[in-house]
């Protein structure tokens, strides 16, 4: 059973990132976003909370409020925020009124765009950059998602508490995009990019690879063995963070 | 000059193991078994791409694989491979109890003198019983423990292994919070703290199961503290627990009577796995006559536990061991591996550890918590001929020799040079 919380820390935290890719990745995109100078802000009552800048056609997603957000959207508890994502709700300005058309009309364009890579077509995935770039997102998602799934899942809250400290980094080669994880004591953070001295390291032969692995179409043990995928330092650690994964994975279906 | 060291440098590139043939059958197993290898002996948990992954035969201390190379094997099969592969005596005695039946309608009269044997030869055992695996046996022995005591909790050490079954193995698939709500666990060797678990628990603590000494795979294996094993036993007494001892791994490598003897205390309940039946398919459960009634009651069964082979092969192995004074052969043979190859390491100004028992080392570089070096240094080791593993304890069997001390020295020398070359000195 999925729980409302966990999925609303996903939708923010793991999800919506995604926009930072979006916005360097996708020409339409680029072009829509290069004359925006605006901070939105996310908050769910007994949720988490975020928000997103987006100025001189780069955008941030952060955790947490803004200081000065340009419009703020509040959602009365974190079913109504996934409501909001699943498209069947909508949020309540608190701050922003008058960007209300801005929202309405130019901001969805951006999240529709998303949705159209996170859902992409068999069609648009034989274009090799897009299956790259769609590659990516799950990554990242997939990796910044276990840093919100992990300490607040029941679920998974017996293997958290096995789970070895450390940084276990991901890679598909040969040039990236790469992605770690640090845990400690319970406490995870994702962040983008390689780490300093990563305790385990898994590395993807290339993009088919990873999107297989993170699509479930491949046995992890199986690709391991054939050198698909290689490990190397603290193997508990990954092997703990590729179980939980396994519950992940319903949430981001 | 450089170019004579690189053309030296590329022979020896050449002489290193290929497998090229482990990889083709695992190619076709990945079609058509799940993992393509599975458990323990999956490659995803050694050093894939330099490792083998089938093997081909085995004879005394050596096994070859599926591409023809010959090893040095200090893993034995992980664990069951006691006197070596093909013992004589051991496949003789197995050869005449298959010439007249094996799994039959019933068990045969092989099963009762093995029992008798190893009554005979355990001081704390009243009675044995026979399966298959150690999990087998150690998810029985809680369940006797429950039996007998009425409760339901049971204590382990963080980390330790115990089987694949769901009460005993965090994470994976499959599992359900449920499958471990009865588990408590408690640091190795802290006293203490288990006193406090029990305490907070009390009345409610059904077993308390221990490994003889703790050698999880990934750590350091440790040696029980002074004090610590006969501490449990003192807290089974009062609060009335019952001890179980997980000997699955170490049994008859350490001694005839069971590793309790061995480190002195003797449990309520002993499971036996490994070092049993040379390689045959045997585990079995040992226990104090107090607890013949409550084992009567947990159902046990399984198609093949009452074959005869494994257990004339278990009467050879124990014969054989005492002949030979097999354990003191195995700890005296381990100890000078572990001296060599730490010397060697040390010439390289490299800091090799070895812990555990002499006869059983956990072998890795010092320094080294995430294994980089170990890792590199197993996989440049077993592809010069000497099979080890870089996360798991070795084993010594009695077939070993010192000249496969030295053949393991000639492949781990080099391999040292590599670590060295990749990583730098430790010194």
């Amino acid at each position: 059973m999925q729980d409302p919380l966990v999925k609303a820390h996903l939708n923010l935290h793991a999800v919506l990132p995604n926009l930072e890719e979006l916005v360097a990745f996708d020409p339409e995109m680029v072009q829509l976003v290069a004359s925006w100078d605006i901070t939105i802000a996310f908050a769910a009552r007994n949720g988490p909370s975020a928000h997103v800048s987006i100025h001189n056609g780069e955008c941030g997603v952060r955790p947490g409020p803004a200081e000065r957000p340009d419009v703020k959207l509040w959602f009365k508890s974190p079913q109504h925020l996934n409501a909001m994502f699943d498209g069947q709700a909508n949020p309540i300005p608190l701050k922003g009124l008058t960007r209300l058309g801005f929202l309405s009309k130019e901001f969805p364009k951006l999240t529709e765009r998303l949705e159209y890579y996170l859902r992409a077509t068999d069609d648009a995935l034989a274009d090799q950059r897009v299956f790259e770039f769609v590659t990516k997102c799950m990554l990242y998602t997939a990796i910044f998602g276990l840093a919100e799934l992990a300490p607040l899942s029941s679920d998974v809250a017996d293997l958290s508490a096995h789970t070895p400290n450390g940084t276990a980094e991901f890679k598909i080669l040969p040039d990236g995009p790469t992605v770690h994880l640090a845990h400690e004591n319970g406490r995870y953070r994702a962040c983008k990019g390689p780490a300093d001295a990563p305790n385990v390291r898994m590395q993807f032969r290339d993009h088919r690879v990873c999107n297989d692995l993170l699509n479930g179409k491949v046995d992890a043990f199986a690709a391991l063995g054939r050198g698909d995928v290689v490990i190397t330092g603290f193997l508990p650690l990954a092997d703990s963070l590729n179980a939980m994964l396994e519950h992940l994975e319903p949430y981001l279906k | 000059m450089a170019e004579t060291q690189t053309k030296t440098t590329d022979q020896a590139d050449a002489d290193l193991y290929r497998f090229d043939r482990s990889v083709e059958l695992f190619e076709r197993a990945t079609k058509v078994i799940p993992f393509g290898i599975y458990g323990h002996h999956s490659p995803a948990l050694r050093t894939p791409g330099s490792t083998p992954y089938y093997f081909a035969k085995g004879q005394g201390s050596r096994i070859w694989d599926v591409d023809g190379n010959e090893y040095v094997d200090w893993i034995c099969a992980y664990g069951p491979m006691l006197l070596g592969y093909n013992h004589p005596k051991v496949e003789a005695a197995a050869a005449k109890q298959r010439e007249q039946g094996d799994c039959l309608s019933g068990p045969g009269e092989v099963m009762v003198e093995l029992a008798e044997r190893l009554v005979d030869r355990t001081p704390f055992a009243d009675w044995f019983l026979f399966a298959k695996n150690g999990s087998d046996m150690t998810t029985w022995a809680i369940q006797v423990a429950r039996a007998h005591t009425g409760r339901e909790k049971i204590i382990m050490a963080q980390g330790a292994y115990h089987g694949k079954d769901a009460w005993c193995t965090p994470g994976h698939g499959g599992l359900t919070p449920a499958d471990r709500a009865t588990i408590l666990t408690f640091p190795w060797n802290d006293l203490a703290r288990l006193q406090r678990l029990v305490e907070a628990h009390r009345g409610n603590v059904a077993g308390i199961i221990l490994t003889p000494y703790h050698f999880p795979n990934w750590w350091d294996n440790e040696l029980p503290a002074e004090g610590f094993l006969p501490g449990v036993r003192k807290i089974c007494d009062e609060e009335g627990i019952v001890f179980i001892l997980d000997d699955v791994r170490t049994c008859f490598r350490l001694h005839m009577g069971g590793s309790g003897e061995y480190f002195g205390v003797q449990p309520d309940l002993s499971a036996y796995c490994k070092a049993i039946a040379n390689g045959y398919a045997l585990s079995a459960c040992g226990g104090k006559d107090a607890f013949k009634t409550a084992a009567s009651k947990v159902f046990l069964t399984g198609s093949y536990w009452f074959s005869g082979v494994p257990m004339a092969a278990a009467m050879a192995t124990l014969d054989e061991l005492e002949a030979c004074d097999g354990i003191t052969r195995m700890r005296e043979l381990g100890r000078k591996l572990c001296d060599d190859l730490t010397s060697c390491a040390a010439s390289h100004g490299l800091k090799l550890t070895c812990s555990g028992h002499p006869s059983m080392p956990f072998v890795k570089f010092a320094d080294d918590d995430d294994f980089y070096r170990t890792q590199v240094w197993c996989a440049e080791v077993t592809r010069r001929g000497a099979y080890v593993h870089p996360h798991h304890n070795w084993f010594v069997s009695t077939a070993h020799t010192e000249d496969d001390v030295q053949r393991t020295l000639e492949a781990a020398e080099p391999a040292f040079r590599v670590v060295k070359e990749r990583f730098g000195t430790q010194m």
